[in-house]
């Protein structure tokens, strides 16, 4: 990452106390933090201030956050990572949907929000360029061309099902993708496969590239949301 | 009935029974009331009858037990090999169907009809075997015991304590085109159990012997014999109906017994409980209440209370029905109840008062079509004496006597003046007279009429027809004037007392109306169920002039407790008649036949979704209990009673739910907020000191103090939360009480100030106290919370820098702080809700974290206090907002200036 140019990072959130503690952090880690309070600051701040990511609180007090997602969408591919309450799952899908990047429920320990943050970055400026080749995660290789896959340099068989949820997860590692998505990439146009059968392939597909507990890469469950490839510290 | 055209009707569908018949083979059913009787031996022997004629039988299944005779009987015949079949690693035989309808015999032998075929076979029964069978034109004989019949299940689990699991479906039996009922005596049965000649599994010989017991097999024996009764009269039933035979078809009975008010209605009773044991026909017992019967002695009364007790312990229903007339009473009431016999008694009357008034009896039997009459007549000698003749009616009081007298000597002294006087024609006066002997007829009774009647011929005679003060009139002339006036005053005092007996009937009927209305209206303006019951208590106690209480079911519908009057004390044994009256929704106590000895009647209180509770009535008269009309009125009474209760039950019940309800939304208000509450500042100091752990390189000092601070400030926020939310506890449970001691409120105000010294930093706070205030009685602590409070709402809602102003002023005795703040004003219309528990005040974009309880903790501090608090809008341009606490005077105490 070019170090001289300063990620603009907007935080929409009401709690000020959470504000700060996050300018305080991204400040350090050398982005610049433009605030708003509200659903009608975020918009506005959105199209002026022309932030790099938006992390966006998920009970704003003046309008629905998944309102302020659309109507940032309809003209910005901007990444946005929202904050959501452990009860506000229905939520949490729904702005997903609305085609936000990323989630990350309140509280949060300060190290998985800077990971979401950098998944989310990672992600949008990558798809400006051309897809990789190789996609690396971990120890995982996934040669897009050969459609060939390692695990620690030792070479995994997959079904078609499988190297395809393997290829869409490994591409956005680190960032949740829903269970609808996950089907739309494993399904053929005429076959719709649903969310029993998913649940099926991921646990095939986690017996081979996760051969231990230990392994360094991993595919972690989020509830009623869909899954997410992380690489294991 | 006869008369019931469905009845004939059902001859087309017959038509289709006996049509589906043909083409089939014939079922032949062999039925026994226990095992060993002997049904299978049975079966052999007629299917060596039918192989002597000629016809192909075959064996399917047959179960010998290993009985040599049974098994000598097999020779001859031919015997179907069996299908194996594995079920469970064990090896099955069952009957091969396939085989035998390859081999399709004119009549097979399969042996135990209810069986139930190894799973894996074509059926699951093996009469569904035997369908197929008969479908295919196979004649069928087979046997089985009547406990395996569907329909008979609980019976035969009541009479043997066995549930019998393999049942067989009653149409089976019924489709049988012939049963032969294989009978054995229950000696002879038993004696052959103990001979080992029946054949039973090891493992249940210890069920077995209860179920072989003596009057185990009657019972059976019985069933069975009744159901091939049955089977053979509905055979019959339906012969006729082929035949186009009109009914009667009277199979299933119904007997009506009428009783009356004489103790050969006991009699009657029994003779007809007995007819129906007889026919395994349901009794009724009927009363015909007419008019007359209001004027029936207590004695009478009783007796027809003692013929329905009969009745009832005998098992019948008892009914009474209001009629004029006896005989159309009875016959419309039968004929609704599909009645099928009457019995009636007969009454013993002169030929004379039959002809008169006719014959019950002979109406009854005339007019009665196809119901049948009996007519029991079992009055012995030594009863008919007993039986008190029919009087007149001569008795009455001394005033009716003196009425009549004056009403005579009026005519008699009007006569007088007419015939001296006016010269009016002495033939016409003896008409005078009848005025009085009608007025005395009609309003006194027979005898003074009568006695009138002697004296008005003579009266007038001596005293009127010339030659004067002489007996002078022909004897005939005088007996005519004498019986025209008898005549008339037997038919006047006849047609009287009819009337009277109407109008006492009527008005008993009233009576009854009138209490059951005043009940009604009485209990319709109680909702609450102790006003309904006291409403109750006290009405019943003035209709019945009785002493009433009513008992409630506890929680558990276990035990009683008296509900009303609730001051009532209760002893073991009206407990224990109380209680069995609501176990047995019966009557119980005092005049009836169970535990009479207690003080009181016990009633069930019923509706239709069940019992309700116990009234239960103290009287002094023990004949008041048992009288039919005081029962009916007492009856009618309690059902509306039952009534009221359930509906005031069903009102607190839904009530409670709409409480439990409100009280569960507002707990799950309380939760979220408070969880709300807790978590806010959470959020970021776990934020913070995650950072502070994991970043520690990539932050500089400035950072880390920064956040340290930030952690300072949340944990300070969740703490006065936490305590707030305690002191709210505590003081809702009102386990805390204000501790009152003399509080000067300036002390107050500056150690709330000083508490909160770290949140009012960079504010103008300006205390405005006037001098000689009176001191407060209040407590301290308590105080400063409710102060430390508002100092932090105020902080909370207006900006660094701006004033916050204390103000404490005496007005007319009372002491009055003001605390005002200058920044964000509440709406005018949230003024008061500031103070509900987790009102939350949407006043800026920023979460304020605690705000929900702080305001409705003071709140509830000031008024354990009998103080006052209330939010007002400052009335200058400046805005913000004023919280103002009010002490009254009771809570003030003036200083004593030191001289």
């Amino acid at each position: 990452m070019n170090v001289a140019k300063k990620i603009r990072t907007l935080i929409v959130d009401d709690d000020a106390q959470l504000r700060k503690v996050l300018k305080i952090v991204l400040h350090a880690l050398n982005h610049e933090v433009i605030e708003a309070l509200n659903g009608k600051e975020a918009v506005e701040a959105a199209s002026t201030e022309n932030p790099d990511i938006i992390v966006l609180d998920l009970s704003l007090p003046d309008m629905e956050s998944v309102d302020v997602i659309s109507n940032i969408r309809e003209w910005s591919k901007v990444p946005i990572l929202v904050l959501s309450g452990e009860a506000e799952e229905n939520d949490k899908l729904e702005s997903l949907e609305k085609k936000a990047d990323d989630f990350i429920v309140k509280p949060f320990q300060i190290d998985e929000f800077l990971e979401r943050i950098k998944a989310c970055l990672k992600y949008s400026s990558r798809e400006a360029e051309e897809e990789p080749n190789v996609i690396k995660v971990g120890n995982l290789k996934v040669d897009v061309k050969n459609k060939h896959v390692t695990l620690d340099g030792n070479v995994i068989t997959l079904t078609n099902k499988q190297y395809d949820l393997l290829k869409i997860l490994s591409s956005h590692a680190g960032k949740v993708l829903t269970n609808k998505q996950l089907i739309r990439a494993i399904s053929s146009e005429t076959q719709q496969e649903d969310y029993f059968y998913l649940n099926n392939y991921i646990d095939q597909l986690r017996q081979k590239i996760e051969p231990t507990s230990e392994s360094s890469v991993r595919v972690i469950l989020e509830p009623n949301i869909g899954y997410r490839l992380v690489t294991a510290e | 009935m006869s008369d019931n055209p469905s009845d004939i009707r059902p001859v087309a569908e017959s038509f289709l029974t006996e049509a589906s018949k043909e083409g089939r083979g014939k079922l032949k059913i062999f039925l026994g009331a226990a095992p060993g009787v002997g049904k299978t031996y049975a079966m052999l022997q007629a299917a060596h009858e039918r192989r002597n004629e000629g016809v192909d039988v075959v064996i399917g299944v047959v179960e010998t037990h290993g009985r040599a005779e049974t098994q000598k009987l097999l020779e001859g015949l031919d015997l179907m090999p069996r299908k194996k079949i594995s079920y469970k690693n064990h090896e099955f035989e069952e009957m091969d169907l396939e085989a035998i309808l390859a081999r399709k015999p004119q009549l097979i032998l399969v042996d135990e009809l209810a069986h139930t075929n190894v799973p894996g076979s074509i059926h699951e029964k093996r009469y569904q075997d035997i369908e197929i069978l008969l479908q295919n034109q196979i004649d069928v004989y087979t046997t089985v015991n009547i406990q395996h019949l569907e329909s008979l299940n609980d019976v035969i689990q009541q009479i043997t304590k066995i549930k019998v699991r393999e049942t067989l479906p009653d149409h089976v039996l019924k489709s049988a085109d012939e049963i032969e009922l294989v009978d054995l005596p229950p000696k002879e049965l038993i004696r052959r159990l103990s001979e080992g000649k029946v054949y039973v599994k090891d493992q249940a010989r210890k069920a077995i012997r209860h179920f072989f017991s003596p009057s185990n097999l009657t019972a059976l024996r019985e069933l069975a014999l009744r159901h091939t009764a049955e089977q053979v009269d509905d055979q019959m039933l339906l012969l006729m109906q082929q035949q186009a035979i009109k009914g009667p078809w009277p199979t299933r009975d119904r007997i009506l017994v009428c009783i009356d008010d004489d103790s050969h209605s006991e009699d009657l009773v029994r003779t007809a409980s007995r007819i129906s044991a007889r026919r395994r026909a349901p009794l009724i017992a009927l009363y015909i209440e007419t008019p007359s019967h209001y004027m029936l002695s207590d004695r009478k009364k009783e007796q027809i209370y003692k013929t329905f007790q009969l009745a009832e312990n005998l098992g019948a229903e008892t009914v009474t029905v209001s009629g004029r007339d006896k005989v159309s009473s009875v016959l419309e009431y039968a004929r609704n109840r599909n009645v099928t016999q009457i019995v009636v008694g007969q009454k013993t009357r002169s030929r004379v008062m039959q002809f008169l008034k006719g014959s019950v009896t002979h109406n009854l039997i005339r007019k009665s079509g196809d119901i049948d009459i009996y007519v029991i007549n079992s009055l012995s000698a030594e009863e008919k004496e007993k039986i008190p003749r029919k009087k007149i009616d001569f008795s009455l009081s001394l005033y009716g006597y003196i009425r009549s007298l004056i009403a005579f000597l009026i005519v008699s002294i009007a006569a007088f003046i007419l015939s001296t006087f006016l010269n009016v024609d002495h033939d016409n006066l003896e008409l005078i007279f009848l005025p009085a002997v009608i007025y005395s007829s009609l309003t006194c009774s027979l005898l003074p009429s009568i006695i009138i009647s002697f004296l008005a011929p003579l009266t007038y005679d001596y005293f009127l027809g010339e030659p004067l003060f002489k007996l002078t009139m022909p004897l005939q002339s005088h007996f005519i004037i004498f019986s025209m006036l008898i005549a008339t005053s037997v038919l006047l005092s006849n047609l009287a007392k009819r009337a009277k007996t109407q109008a006492l009937s009527a008005e008993k009927k009233e009576q009854r109306t009138q209490a059951l209305y005043t009940l009604s209206k009485e209990m319709a303006g109680a909702i609450h169920i102790d006003d309904v019951l006291a409403a109750i208590v006290v009405k019943l106690d003035s209709i019945l002039n009785a002493e009433t209480m009513i008992l409630l079911p506890d929680e558990n519908k276990k035990d009683l407790r008296v509900a009303c009057p609730p001051e009532f004390e209760f002893d073991e044994k009206e407990h224990a008649a109380s209680l069995w009256s609501y176990e047995h929704e019966e009557m119980a106590g005092k005049g009836t036949d169970t535990l009479a000895s207690a003080e009181r009647l016990y009633m069930p209180l019923r509706t239709q979704r069940g019992i309700v509770g116990i009234l239960g009535i103290k009287t002094q008269e023990l004949i008041a209990l048992k009288d039919v009309d005081f029962r009916r009125l007492l009856e009618a009474l309690a059902a509306q009673a039952a009534l009221a209760i359930e509906r005031a039950k069903l009102a607190e019940e839904m009530e409670e739910a709409i409480i439990s309800k409100e009280r569960e939304s507002l707990r799950s208000i309380l939760l979220s907020s408070i969880s709300f509450d807790l978590k806010t500042p959470l959020i970021s100091v776990i934020a913070a000191v995650s950072s502070l752990r994991k970043l520690d390189k990539k932050l500089d000092k400035q950072n880390k103090t920064d956040l340290i601070e930030i952690i300072h400030q949340d944990i300070d926020k969740l703490t006065r939360f936490i305590s707030n939310l305690l002191e709210m506890i505590k003081i809702e449970s009102g386990s805390v009480i204000p501790k009152m001691e003399l509080i000067e409120i300036k002390s107050l105000l500056s150690h709330s100030l000083r508490k909160n010294r770290d949140l009012i930093e960079g504010y103008e706070v300006k205390e405005n106290i006037e001098n000689n205030l009176p001191l407060i009685k209040a407590d301290f602590t308590m105080m400063t919370h409710v102060f430390s409070n508002l100092i932090e709402n105020a902080v909370k809602y207006s900006a660094r820098g701006s004033e916050i102003i204390l103000h404490a002023k005496q007005v007319e005795g009372e002491v009055v702080v003001e605390l005002r703040d200058k920044g964000i004003s509440i709406p005018e219309d949230e003024l008061e809700k500031v103070f509900d528990k987790f009102y939350r005040l949407r006043l800026t974009e920023e979460k304020i974290a605690g705000t929900g309880l702080g305001l409705s903790l003071c709140k509830a501090i000031v008024e354990a206090h009998d103080a006052k608090i209330r939010a007002m809008i400052p009335d200058d341009a400046e805005g913000g907002t004023i919280i103002q606490v009010t002490f009254p005077a009771n809570l003030t105490r003036k200083i004593k200036m030191k001289a």
